[in-house]
């Protein structure tokens, strides 16, 4: 049950963002649309360099790094 | 740990010093070409191997610097079909309610996995997405995502219009 709600959390999270971006390609829309976003947190070298760490993190989070997966709690069942 | 913290240092540093440090355009020819040899590399090598470790330890101090020397694109504050769309703090936090969501959710559920010890009922992204990632498959489509990202950040693109400076607020 819990983790169907994690999923649906993420999942939500997914919908949210194709809603926001759905409606922002609207031509009435008066919401920015992504590209411009983008652009306007790469023009600001704080957060420019903040994207590039955060690149750079999930690269190495991935490629490199061992994920550690909390051990389960699931009974031995004989 | 250590990466968070030299990253939060490096932000700091960044908002104390003055603005105005950006010294050259990154050649689109140099994004591509490194672009290809980092997928190329990363796509063979095996994961959480010391080659892969090799080449982001080499990348770390380069995109640093790149990232904070590169001149960055001029941005149309004044939005791409006239003021309607300007880029007021409202419209970024708009944008921002999806992310903000989702590192929620990731954030609880590695706290409650960590605390219960139950990475099953508390999936985390990461451990949804490392079994994918141990085919090969997988794999050249995690560092085909990454690099492309990463090409996104460094091209230089053509300028839009307006050179405003500044949120509206």
């Amino acid at each position: 049950m819990t983790r169907l709600v994690v999923l649906s959390g993420y999942g939500l999270s997914v919908l949210v963002f194709l809603a926001v971006w759905m409606f922002s390609r609207r031509p009435a829309s008066n919401l920015p649309k992504l590209s411009n976003v983008w652009r306007r947190i790469l023009a600001n070298r704080t957060t420019r360099v903040a994207l590039v760490i955060v690149w750079w993190w999930l690269g190495y989070h991935f490629l490199v790094h061992v994920i550690p997966v909390p051990h389960v709690n699931v009974p031995l069942v004989r | 740990m250590l990466i968070f913290a030299a990253g939060t240092v490096v932000l700091i540093i960044s908002e104390l010093t003055p603005k105005g440090t950006e010294l050259w355009t990154v050649s689109p020819h140099i994004v591509y070409g490194v672009a290809a040899a980092l997928f190329v590399v990363l796509s063979v090598a095996p994961r959480h191997t010391f080659l892969p470790a090799g080449v982001f330890t080499v990348l770390a101090p380069v995109v640093l610097l790149t990232g904070w020397l590169m001149i960055p694109e001029q941005v149309d504050l004044d939005g791409e079909a006239g003021p309607a769309r300007a880029l007021t703090v409202r419209s970024l936090l708009v944008w921002s309610i999806p992310l903000a969501m989702l590192l929620g959710f990731e954030y609880v559920a590695i706290l409650a996995s960590n605390v219960t010890r139950d990475g099953v009922s508390w999936p985390t992204i990461s451990s949804m997405l490392d079994p994918l990632f141990n085919a090969q498959p997988g794999q050249t489509l995690c560092v085909l995502i990454w690099v492309f990202s990463g090409i996104l950040l460094f091209a230089p693109r053509s300028p839009s219009r307006g050179t405003s400076q500044g949120i509206h607020r």
